[in-house]
């Protein structure tokens, strides 16, 4: 698709919706850098956290005189501290992802675009990352709204040529990625070495784990009659069928038994899951599924 | 339940290779289209999962593999022709004869006339018939058409068998015969070793419909064919009472007397009486109860019409009918035509005949005839050629004298011949004894020449066609022969002779014996005109007709009694034929540049006691040999090759929703 031709990822009135959200994370992390969110550091907020007694060394500035008026004892007063947060959304760029209408890679940059949006407003640290392509390597790490042009760039040029699996994929992303934080894994799963492995990367990570299963209309209704050769896109494989109402139920239930084995191993293992058509909106999906799912706020 | 195998061993053998064919297509999966799709991960799941085969899996995925061989079956199985309870026919080639002259129309059978009841029969013959027999259509009346020569297309014999049709013509099975028998029987066969077999000979059945009025007009050599007769029409007598003849004597018109004749046929095995009306253009003249008809008798009656002399002008259409109604329609009514009467237009061209003159002048032929008498000058006069050209007269006689261009009208040549080289005569000879004459014809009627003397004659010969009517010694002295539609009568032999002075001298006594004027008046009344004057022609139906036009008419717009009006040239003999007589009534042939001139009438009828006479034969006479009628009918062979091909169109259409909707099944 030539760049002239290429619809924009995020209208004004998305960036309107999104910059009144912000992303929540269902653990506390560490951050690097201060931030509007909550640490379990202790720091140098407004929020009272706790006491503790004075060892010699401490800051004199946080000692609280007024109990030591009244009990003769030193004692530091502890704040809460407010860090960034890290907010990672992998794109998966297989061929696989170029079909449907829009097609699910159009679809998952939106998405990692919008998520990516409402962390910049609140000064989290994004970082939206390509899988299976040289140019993970050089994904940004962006911080505040000012980087939403540079986002929006790098997303937007990003392709969909990715010839990796998930696994290596996603190893690569953990060995690279320390830094604690939410992800946001965008895919379609269709990878025949299974999504397993790769999830379980990075559950060892430890991360606040979203993902979202971007299926085409085409894949869970497909229209197709006929004796037909299925060319894989990916891999050039060939399956040969005779397309009957029969084989059609049976995609059906194949693709269910699918989608349920894939969110049964994502809630053993507290990874939040979630299927959606790329005919439903990204403002939608943000707005009221993943705020269900807690995601946003 | 029986099978007729429809194909050869070859086209079975193409047949036989199409189920393999197809199965052999299927599994080669030729017509599968590439299709790229995103993943065939859940694709290969799928089919993974379905390829856990249970043996009603396989059939399942299948079904559209067996639909074609179902289809293919089905097929098979029609090409076999299964079928119940038909009786085959014995032989292998068939003559299908079918009677469709006017009896066949009558309608004793309810509501189906003969010929479609014939028609029904050959019908249910046809479907009995094998693959590979052969057969021929013939239908006749007075004359035979093959309809369809032989044939194993049953398809077709079927399409032509409805083609026959309805005929008002009489009946005569003879020509029918001789096309039936020309194929089984060729009239030329090898028997010398030089000779070229022109045809085999090949036995048929010949297979006759008809209700047995047929006549048999010349003997036929069935030969190879054996005849089976179907009567067709009611065992029973049936009903009808008809005209079998109706004629009008205009002989009593010069004492102003005409009568007109008919003739009833009862055809009913009973008594009965019938009421008769007569018409005249559409206007009640008379109306009678006719005598008692004694069953399968005849009865005569006749009509005073005397009171219609003073009053024709024009033409007159008389209509004779029966008021009740039978079976058959077509004898229950008679049109005849009655022309105005006029006087016969005779010319005499002699050098001076006080004989011929004053037989001339008789009371009897000054009321029939308008005689002009005329010297030999009077040929060469521009009235002459003008009036004999345009039928100005009716008869000229030429007496010792000979015209250079023949007139357009009956001729008679007294001491002459006419101006034709197929008319010669020898040397005079002296003395002439008469030997015979014929007294059968019209014009020697009550005419006696036995004491005839004549001095000097000359011995006659003519065209083809000629007829003597007086022999001498030496060969014919008086013969008539007929020219174009006229007739030249010629009498070689003058009554007035001149010696060498130049003076009269009789030739023979003739004109002083009482037989003299009753010749001449004989011939006023056969060659003036004879009985054409008052009481049009009848014509039977088919027949050929002239129409009695003026020359200098070119062309003739004939309106028949049904249908357009039709146009007729002038033949190169000069003369208007008319063949399409096909329906029974009155018709009316005028100049087509002048619509206002009187009309020519003349009126077509059958009247033919055969066709009337409705009892069915039950033994057929050809020749020598009886045929008895066989009445029993044969039950067509049931066909369910249909059913099979409907069957296999609805698989078919299966076959197509489960392949491009996807129909559950």
């Amino acid at each position: 698709m030539k760049p002239a031709d290429q619809p924009v990822l995020l209208t004004p009135d998305m960036l309107n919706q999104l910059e009144r959200m912000e992303l929540v994370s269902r653990k506390i992390f560490r951050g690097r850098m201060k931030g509007e969110r909550r640490s379990k550091r202790k720091g140098q907020s407004v929020e009272f956290a706790d006491y503790r007694n004075y060892v010699p060394g401490d800051d004199l500035r946080f000692i609280d005189w007024n109990l030591f008026a009244r009990l003769d004892k030193l004692f530091l007063k502890l704040f809460l501290e407010e860090e960034d947060l890290h907010f990672y959304a992998l794109i998966d760029c297989s061929k696989s992802m170029e079909f449907g209408s829009p097609s699910k890679f159009w679809y998952a940059k939106q998405l990692a675009a919008a998520l990516g949006y409402i962390g910049l407003c609140r000064s989290d640290r994004i970082r939206i990352e390509p899988l299976g392509t040289p140019l993970a390597m050089q994904a940004p790490v962006l911080r505040g709204k000012q980087s939403l042009w540079r986002m929006l760039d790098f997303v937007g040029k990003l392709p969909s040529d990715g010839n990796q699996s998930l696994e290596t994929s996603i190893k690569s992303f953990c060995l690279r990625n320390q830094g604690k934080g939410i992800l946001v894994l965008i895919t379609d799963l269709m990878d025949k070495s299974g999504y397993e492995q790769a999830l379980k990367y990075l559950i060892s990570r430890d991360l606040d784990i979203y993902l979202i299963h971007v299926l085409s209309q085409e894949e869970i209704d497909p229209d197709l009659k006929g004796d037909l050769k299925l060319l894989d896109a990916e891999d050039q494989d060939i399956a040969e069928v005779s397309v009957s109402q029969r084989l059609l139920d049976r995609y059906r239930h194949t693709l269910a038994r699918f989608i349920e084995g894939a969110k049964e191993f994502c809630s053993k293992r507290n990874i939040m899951y979630m299927m959606t058509s790329t005919d439903r909106p990204v403002d939608r999906l943000i707005s009221r599924y993943l705020r269900q799912r807690g995601l946003v706020r | 339940m029986s099978w007729m195998n429809a194909l050869l061993w070859w086209q079975w053998l193409v047949l036989a290779v199409v189920p393999p064919l197809i199965v052999l297509l299927y599994f080669l999966k030729l017509r599968r289209q590439p299709l790229v799709v995103p993943s065939t991960f859940l694709w290969t799941k799928t089919i993974e999962d379905m390829h856990v085969n249970s043996l009603w899996q396989r059939l399942r995925q299948n079904l559209l593999l067996f639909l074609q061989l179902l289809l293919v079956l089905l097929l098979m199985l029609a090409c076999l022709r299964p079928g119940c309870q038909g009786v085959e026919l014995q032989g292998d080639r068939f003559v299908f004869l079918i009677d469709q002259s006017a009896s066949m129309s009558a309608r004793d059978l309810g509501d189906r006339t003969r010929l479609e009841e014939a028609k029904l029969q050959v019908q249910q013959t046809i479907k009995r018939m094998k693959p590979r027999d052969v057969a021929m259509l013939i239908s006749f009346s007075d004359r035979a058409e093959v309809v369809q020569s032989f044939t194993s297309d049953q398809n077709l014999l079927q399409r032509k068998l409805a083609d026959v049709k309805q005929t008002q013509y009489k009946s005569d099975i003879s020509e029918a015969l001789l096309a039936a028998s020309g194929l089984a029987n060729p009239g030329r066969t090898a028997t010398e070793a030089s000779d070229v077999q022109v045809a085999d000979s090949l036995p048929a059945t010949l297979m006759i419909y008809s209700d047995g009025a047929v006549l048999l007009a010349q003997e036929i050599l069935l030969g190879n064919l054996t005849p089976q007769y179907f009567p067709i029409g009611s065992p029973e007598t049936p009903n009808n009472v008809g005209i079998v003849a109706f004629a009008i004597d205009d002989e009593g018109v010069a004492d102003g007397k005409l009568e007109a004749y008919a003739q009833l046929q009862n055809s009913i095995d009973m008594d009965r009486q019938v009421q008769l009306s007569l018409t005249v253009d559409g206007n009640l003249l008379d109306a009678k109860t006719s005598p008692l008809l004694k069953a399968g008798a005849t009865a005569g009656l006749s009509f005073d019409l005397s009171r219609l002399l003073g009053n024709i002008t024009q033409p007159q259409r008389i209509k004779l009918s029966i008021e009740e109604s039978d079976c058959y329609t077509l004898d229950n009514s008679v049109e005849i035509v009655l022309n105005p009467p006029r006087p016969r237009n005779v010319l005499v061209v002699t050098p001076g005949n006080d004989y011929l003159q004053l037989a001339l002048q008789t009371e009897q032929i000054a009321r029939i005839a308008k005689v002009e008498v005329r010297g030999r000058d009077f040929l060469s006069t521009p009235e002459y050629s003008e009036r004999s050209n345009l039928g100005g007269y009716d008869l000229v006689i030429f007496d010792q004298c000979q015209p250079a261009v023949m007139p357009q009208c009956n001729t008679v040549f007294l001491g002459s011949i006419p101006n034709d080289p197929t008319w010669a005569w020898g040397e005079p000879v002296f003395p002439t004894a008469i030997i015979d004459f014929d007294r059968s014809h019209p014009v020697m009627f009550g005419v006696q020449l036995t004491q005839v003397m004549i001095i000097e004659g000359r011995p006659l010969t003519g065209p083809k066609g000629v007829q003597s009517l007086l022999e001498a010694t030496y060969g014919s002295i008086m013969a008539i022969a007929p020219r174009s539609g006229f007739e030249d009568l010629v009498i070689s032999f003058p009554l007035m002779s001149a010696d060498e002075q130049g003076n009269p001298t009789i030739n023979s006594n003739w004109p002083s014996q009482l037989s003299f004027p009753l010749f001449v008046s004989n011939v006023i009344q056969v060659l003036g005109g004879g009985s054409r004057l008052l009481a049009a022609q009848n014509v039977s139906p088919g027949e050929v007709t002239r129409l009695p036009m003026p020359q200098t008419v070119m062309q003739v717009q004939l309106k028949p009694p049904q249908g357009n009006r039709l146009l007729i040239q002038r033949t190169p003999s000069n003369e208007f034929v008319f063949s399409q007589t096909d329906q029974v009534g009155v018709y009316e042939a005028r100049p087509s540049d002048a619509d206002d001139a009187l009309p020519v009438l003349f009126a077509v009828n059958l009247m033919d006691p055969r066709e009337s006479d409705l009892l069915v034969r039950e033994q057929l006479k050809l020749g020598d040999e009886q045929v008895a009628g066989d009445r029993s009918v044969q039950p067509a062979r049931q066909e369910y090759w249909k059913w099979l091909v409907m069957a296999g169109l609805v698989v078919l259409v299966v076959e197509w929703l489960i392949y491009n909707r996807r129909v559950l099944l």
